[in-house]
């Protein structure tokens, strides 16, 4: 038997395909238990998989009823016991889900799809009831939710009415079912309102980049209504015409037994969706809105993705999103069945596979008919808005991430300009993007040239760069130094960088967390009567081991004791070198316990610089040597803490990253807490704050906080602690930049540098605590009094008080 | 040797699940009568991963930053050349849960790092021991098996005079005692352009007892001297045999141990 999971992939066998699989149906159905276990589970992998071949599934399935309507009956009753598993499904709370898992909900919407597509075989009235009933609870919960947004109510009725259209695959020329879609569209129309929000809190930008946001519910009642207006052109325009090969059928078959909807009791405590469903369903928790990045631009003068406010459109994205969901264990055969989706519908509404943008502007000079929608773009931009989904993606990062990279594998000539264009489209909007969404961009854009040699244009940031590389905290500026010390992090050829860069950005390879001037005065600071000098630093590999450092040979001696046998090693040896320091070279020494620290800790990361590893054997073997020095000394806990994380970005100024990840492993042996890492993160250093200017210390920040959400108490502290501290800088950088009432995330060119960066430095703030109020609703809400009486007490400008006011009321509906 | 669920023909997906356990897993399973079963089992849920192909140069740090954005890695444990103490190409990631060793066998297959294509398995757990190449020259065996030069990997794994005998031996003894020395050469032409490794310097490759005289006081906890039995490896997974004609014609500068 041809595979069926490849029906439709193969054009010129399709006819053979339907012909000789639904032969086989015909004479091994019943005969066997596996024929019929492994028939039906392939068939329902396909529908819930593969939605795109339904509608050839659903041809083999008419094919059967005709040649043995027994058969066809069979198959039919299979379909709906399982519609009415997963009708019972939406209820059970103890419904274990899998990463491919996209909900019951989900699989109800496929489920009605392909029941659909059998209408031919189906009695009218029968149908149409289900979607009658799917329409009455939708009217039911708003009924009991008038005033409000209700998430149930909305993904019923979106998923119902895109379904509509699938009855007239097959049954094209059907008058009564003309007439019962009408009264039903009409029926839902008149009853059923879906209450329009635009949620601030998962805005991807500051600004209206792209208008208002479309959302689902609001576009797909007039998205149906336009493709089954006039006689239905536009829809049997869109679906492939089969009508060939699909024969006549038997009489309409009637149910076996009603199909039971679970109890409306029931149902209703789940209407807000709040608990995980599936990685479609739980989409609808918050409002659904579409996320346009392939838009019209200065580089095509016409869109290339199908309106999302067009019926057309918005199936395809669908389509598209249940492939890359469900099929997420092999995202080998999404990148193949994504790029093959045009064999399931009219060719011509997409324009020639692969084509450039260039080609397609010829073509279409010569004939204006021709169409421009590019499936390549839609597929693209609809993977793009999965892992650009706010407030959570639904499957891990790196999924899309190398999913963009198969494909790009595939046929790199024709997806890469997509890529160009995404990337530059996120660029040039990064003045308004998402705080969160950068991080992933950023993710994103060095994963994907990491598998492509690093290459990338820099020549055309060159001049931009120029002009705010003097702006920590404009948001490009950003963005490129991070994306550079990023990519760094992912090679061990660092030459393969500094090769793909163009002279403005090669100095960024060298940035280090703390300037140079920062850094010799750190350790200037903890000496008097003695000075170092940068040159002192960057020659050795740690500055206490230094042959001009007095101490050098004490220092020695502390090395070798790291180096001891963990089982023969006795602090008192430590104890008696540290004394020797005191006496011998107190004179020079500013504060002892600080340097004592410094000093500690350095000795520490220089043992085990070799690799992360090295140095949690280090800290877990010596953190009772450490502790039991502090504690002899009695140093005050927050200091130390602070002197551990300092002199740990010290050591590792040049990789930060493995700064905070030693950081983890001091924390996790409670010497340093989350509190004092987040704190110092937050800290104004050398007129930067990093976790807003280095995506090390931000995502420092946020592995805090994520790994304490669940382990600790002190989360509330944590929180509160951040809203506190970002609130401040919020208000500071607002009173050093003047007034902002004129001023939109368009560029400010003009302004005076300081200016500007204080406008770049209020703006990513504002963004970053957006970001962090997102990630942490479920607690945020918790302390919401909380919330309000910190920003009462931090800002009274009323503008700046109104966002975040907003933001704290929008916790709510996440 | 059945596999239970492992050798099961399932229709519940209309595509391979790229989550499932190598070829290299299922026959090594095959094989142990005693407990191959329950070790596959074990992989499946143990949150460990095997990544192969990687370049010596490449470090821990690139691995977290490529691996972190899976889940939350426990733990990183860079295979080592047991007589080295080098990197070797090879390395266990352990995960918080074992969805997220699951998820990068699924979603980093294939994917490059240090230009290479990395290869990810399923792990059962690592134990002690297992960080160290089996190879008799102390890296992975797949190394020994392989011919070509590649640079980034390290250069040759074995120096020419090792694999195919002694200059004068070029003509009659290729192939016979390819696998038969383990006295390297310490001098000589770098096959990998000049590049430093990790730790800043040139590498000098000193004997196995100057190693043990250099190592570190915490390394000679961390690399016991129990070195692994001679079971197969998980590298013989993915050895690589080249057709060794490709070698026939190299001169005797090739002769040189690469860094």
């Amino acid at each position: 038997m041809p595979d069926i999971c490849t029906i439709g992939e193969s054009v010129n066998i399709f006819e053979d395909d339907i012909h000789f699989i639904s032969e086989a149906i015909v004479h091994e159905l019943d005969h066997s238990s596996y024929f019929n276990d492994a028939l039906m589970d392939t068939l329902k992998a396909i529908v819930f998989e593969q939605p795109h071949k339904q509608h050839a599934i659903a041809l083999i399935i008419l094919v059967v009823n005709k040649k043995n309507p027994n058969a066809g009956k069979t198959i039919f009753n299979h379909c709906l016991n399982e519609f009415q598993r997963w009708l019972r499904e939406v209820v059970n709370p103890n419904f274990k889900y899998v990463s491919n898992e996209t909900g019951a909900w989900n699989r109800i919407k496929l489920l009605l799809r392909f029941t659909s597509l059998l209408s031919p075989m189906i009695n009218t009235d029968e149908l149409i009831s289900i979607f009658k009933t799917f329409f009455e609870i939708v009217i039911d919960i708003n009924k009991e939710f008038p005033e409000q947004r209700n998430p149930l109510a909305e993904m019923i009725y979106t998923n119902t009415l895109m379904n509509i259209p699938y009855l007239f695959f097959f049954d094209r020329i059907n008058p009564e079912l003309n007439l019962k879609v009408d009264q039903l569209l009409n029926y839902v129309e008149n009853n059923y309102k879906p209450n329009s929000i635009q949620l601030e809190l998962t805005n991807e930008f500051t600004n209206d980049v792209h208008g208002r946001r479309l959302e689902y519910s609001q576009v797909i009642l007039p998205n149906v209504k336009a493709i089954l207006s006039n006689d239905k052109k536009l829809l049997f325009n869109f679906f492939p015409n089969y009508m060939n090969l699909l024969p006549t059928q038997p009489n309409r078959i009637k149910f076996m037994n009603p199909i039971k909807f679970p109890l409306y009791s029931d149902l209703i405590s789940y209407n807000k969706l709040d608990t995980y469903l599936g990685s479609v369903t739980s989409t609808w928790y918050t409002p659904k809105y579409n996320f346009q990045i392939l838009m019209q631009d200065n580089i095509c003068d016409f869109e290339t993705v199908m309106p999302f406010d067009s019926y057309q459109g918005f199936l395809l994205k669908d389509i598209i999103t249940d492939i890359v969901e469900s099929m997420e264990f092999n995202m080998k055969e999404v990148a193949r069945q994504v790029f093959t989706l045009d064999m399931f519908f009219n060719r011509r509404i997409f324009a020639p596979p692969g084509i450039s943008i260039p080609e397609l502007e010829k073509l279409k000079a010569n004939d204006n008919s021709i169409s421009t929608y590019k499936l390549e773009d839609i597929a693209i931009e609809t993977i793009l808005s999965l892992m650009f989904n706010l407030p959570t993606v639904t499957q891990s990062f790196c999924y899309y991430f190398n999913l963009l990279v198969n494909i790009c594998n595939e046929s790199s000539r024709s997806i890469a300009p997509i890529f160009g264009r995404a990337f530059r489209f996120l660029f040039r909007n990064l003045i308004s993007l998402d705080f969160e969404l950068i991080l992933r961009y950023l993710d994103w854009f060095s994963f994907q040239i990491s598998n492509f040699k690093f290459s990338w244009k820099w020549s055309e940031w060159e001049d931009e760069f120029n002009k705010i590389k003097n702006t920590p905290y404009h948001p490009k500026n950003i963005f490129i130094r991070n994306l550079i010390k990023k990519e760094l992090r992912l090679t061990s050829n660092k030459i393969d960088i500094e090769e793909s860069l163009t002279a403005p950005f090669k100095e960024c390879m060298y940035d280090g967390f703390f300037s140079n001037d920062i850094l010799t005065n750190f350790y200037n600071l903890l000496f008097e009567g003695f000075g170092v000098t940068y040159d002192m630093i960057s020659m050795s590999n740690m500055i206490f081991n230094h042959e001009d450092m007095p101490m050098n040979d004490i220092v020695s001696g502390i090395i070798d004791y790291f180096h001891e046998d963990i089982k023969t090693k006795n602090v008192s040896s430590l104890e008696t070198l540290l004394e020797t320091l005191r006496k011998d070279h107190m004179s020079i020494i500013k504060d002892y316990d600080e340097f004592v620290t410094i000093l500690l800790t350095h000795c520490l990361l220089y043992s085990g610089r070799r690799s992360l590893s090295h140095t949690n054997k280090y800290i877990s073997d010596f953190y009772d040597d450490f502790t039991h020095i502090f504690n002899t000394r009695n140093t005050d806990k927050s200091k130390t803490e602070f002197w551990i994380i300092k002199s740990t970005l010290m050591f590792w100024n040049s990789n930060s990253q493995t700064a905070f990840l030693t950081l983890d492993g001091f924390r996790q042996y409670g010497l340093v807490s989350s509190n004092a890492l987040i704190r110092f993160c937050l800290k104004d250093e050398d007129g930067k704050i990093p976790a807003i200017i280095d995506s090390t210390a931000t995502e420092a920040t946020l592995r805090v906080l994520h790994q304490d959400v669940s382990h600790t108490e002190d989360i509330f502290d944590e929180l509160l602690g951040i809203f506190d501290e970002l609130c401040k800088i919020i208000k500071n950088s607002f009173d050093k930049k003047g007034d902002i009432h004129g001023l939109k995330d368009t560029g400010l060119m003009t302004l005076d540098e300081n200016i500007e960066n204080m406008y770049w430095k209020y703006s990513m703030s504002l963004r970053f605590l957006k970001t962090i109020l997102r990630m942490f609703t479920e607690e945020y809400k918790l302390v919401e009094d909380s919330l309000l009486i910190i920003l009462d007490n931090t800002i009274a400008e009323p503008v700046i008080k109104a966002i975040i006011n907003k933001y704290i009321t929008e916790l709510t509906i996440l | 040797m059945s596999l239970a669920e492992f050798d099961e023909i399932k229709y519940d997906h209309s595509a391979e699940r790229l989550d499932k356990p190598s070829l290299y897993l299922l026959k090594k399973a095959r094989k142990n009568r005693a407990n191959g079963l329950e070790q596959l089992r074990e992989s499946t849920k143990s949150g460990t991963i095997y990544v192969g192909n990687l370049s010596f140069y490449t470090s821990e740090e690139q691995i977290y930053e490529l691996f972190s954005k899976c889940g939350f890695i426990k733990r990183i444990i860079m295979g080592l050349d047991r007589f080295k103490f080098t990197p070797c190409g090879f390395c266990f990631v352990i995960f918080n849960t074992p969805e997220e060793a699951l998820n990068a066998v699924k979603y980093l297959g294939d994917t490059k790092l240090d230009d290479r294509v990395i290869t990810i398995d399923l792990d059962p757990g690592f134990e002690d021991g297992r960080q160290f190449g089996r190879g008799k020259s102390g890296g992975q065996v797949s190394d020994e098996l392989k011919f070509e030069f590649d640079a980034s990997r390290g250069g040759f794994a074995i120096p020419l005079a090792n694999r195919i005998g002694n200059n004068n031996e070029v003509a009659n003894n290729f192939g016979q005692n390819k696998f038969n020395q383990h006295n390297h050469s310490h001098h000589g032409r770098n096959f990998n352009g000049g590049r430093r490794n990790r730790f800043g310097s040139h590498q000098h490759i000193p004997s196995q007892k100057q190693q043990h005289m250099q190592s570190e006081g915490a390394d000679q906890d961390m690399f016991p001297q129990s070195f692994p039995d001679n079971n197969e490896n998980q590298d013989d997974a993915y050895s690589n045999l080249q057709n060794s004609d490709d070698n026939v014609n190299m001169g005797v500068e090739d002769t040189y141990i690469p860094e």
